[in-house]
């Protein structure tokens, strides 16, 4: 697990090779990323990716809950 | 993180060994917090260059999470890993949104038997009041009164053993019934007046096929109040059980129970 704080933000989102494109993070190949829901994610509010995979989340800690939610086997 | 240690070692004028092992890593503004250690800017982008190597694959090397979902993760994790037989059973015989409500107000519980401070507990409380404004809270109290411990998980098993085909449908009746009326538990908190229990007592009573009333109270204030609507209460149709405890916060708490008596 990678933490950040609120300062270092822009520079993480950049790593994950996610540009702001109208307030929504858009991804290498411009496509609109997504949460859960499959809502746009903007980045004042992002919250990070989990899994090593590619569910973005805001920050928000419902989106949590739903991450460990739907992971439940 | 093997990977990450690897990359540290590798960083010119930072002294890290590949064999470390890298329990935390936090990116700051201008630096990166390795296991609590400031390793400086270096370190700091070649953690971001690690990270920014996923980004045209299917994954990235682990997660990345703001620091503020931090404490919200690990108690999640820790109530899944801890409780997972119990959670599955309710994610079986209820709808996604009624289970994450049921998440939810756990991890609001979980902070406030972990005393995770006034001021998260009370972010966390508003939080599900916001997400659920309709139940949320009724469910938070639920798990204080340890009502799925007490009644909701036993009344399922026993609707599974019973009637295994339509198990699911009652267990999910019952759940909504619970909230929706709140037939059996009182909860009498900072903001409940003696009239208000009163008043509560009293739709309870007029019902029937109620086995039993609960009022739960917490805090000597509270357990006050409860006792003055209950010298109203003296009616040979009702015995009144009074238990009292203290809570793992050593804080006084009580529990009656009123059973009406149906011979």
């Amino acid at each position: 697990m990678v933490t950040f704080d609120e300062g270092s933000k822009e520079d993480v989102v950049a790593a994950l090779g996610l540009v702001e494109s109208e307030e929504t993070l858009k991804d290498s190949e411009g496509l609109f990323i997504t949460n859960q829901n499959f809502e746009g994610v903007e980045l004042k509010n992002f919250g990070g990716v989990l899994m090593g995979s590619k569910v973005f989340i805001n920050n928000d800690s419902i989106e949590l809950v739903k991450f460990f939610s739907s992971h439940l086997e | 993180m093997v990977g990450f240690s690897e990359i540290l070692s590798k960083v010119p004028g930072i002294s890290f060994n590949i064999g470390t092992k890298v329990t935390n890593i936090h990116i700051t503004n201008s630096g990166v917090l390795v296991n609590g250690k400031d390793q400086g800017s270096i370190a700091r982008q070649a953690i971001l260059d690690n990270i920014n190597s996923g980004k045209d694959d299917d994954s990235y090397p682990c997660d990345i999470l703001h620091e503020d979902l931090l404490g919200d993760y690990k108690s999640l994790e820790e109530i899944i890993n801890k409780e997972k037989d119990l959670l599955k059973i309710l994610k079986k015989v209820l709808p996604e949104n009624r289970f994450e409500m049921i998440l939810m107000a756990r991890r609001v519980h979980f902070a406030i038997e972990k005393n995770e401070g006034s001021q998260k507990i009370i972010a966390l409380v508003s939080k599900l009041d916001g997400d659920f404004p309709r139940d949320g809270k009724k469910v938070l109290n639920l798990f204080s009164a340890d009502y799925f411990n007490s009644t909701i998980f036993p009344l399922i098993e026993s609707f599974k053993e019973h009637d295994p085909d339509s198990y699911v449908e009652k267990s999910n009746d019952l759940f909504e019934s619970i909230l929706r009326f709140f037939p059996i538990a009182i909860f009498v908190n900072n903001n409940t007046s003696v009239g208000k229990i009163s008043e509560e007592l009293r739709k309870r009573l007029g019902l029937k096929k109620i086995p039993f009333i609960k009022i739960h109270a917490i805090g000597l204030d509270n357990i006050s109040k409860v006792e003055t609507a209950l010298l109203d209460l003296k009616d040979i149709r009702f015995s009144i059980e009074d238990n009292r405890f203290t809570t793992s916060r050593g804080i006084a708490a009580q529990m009656v129970k009123i059973k009406f008596n149906y011979n």
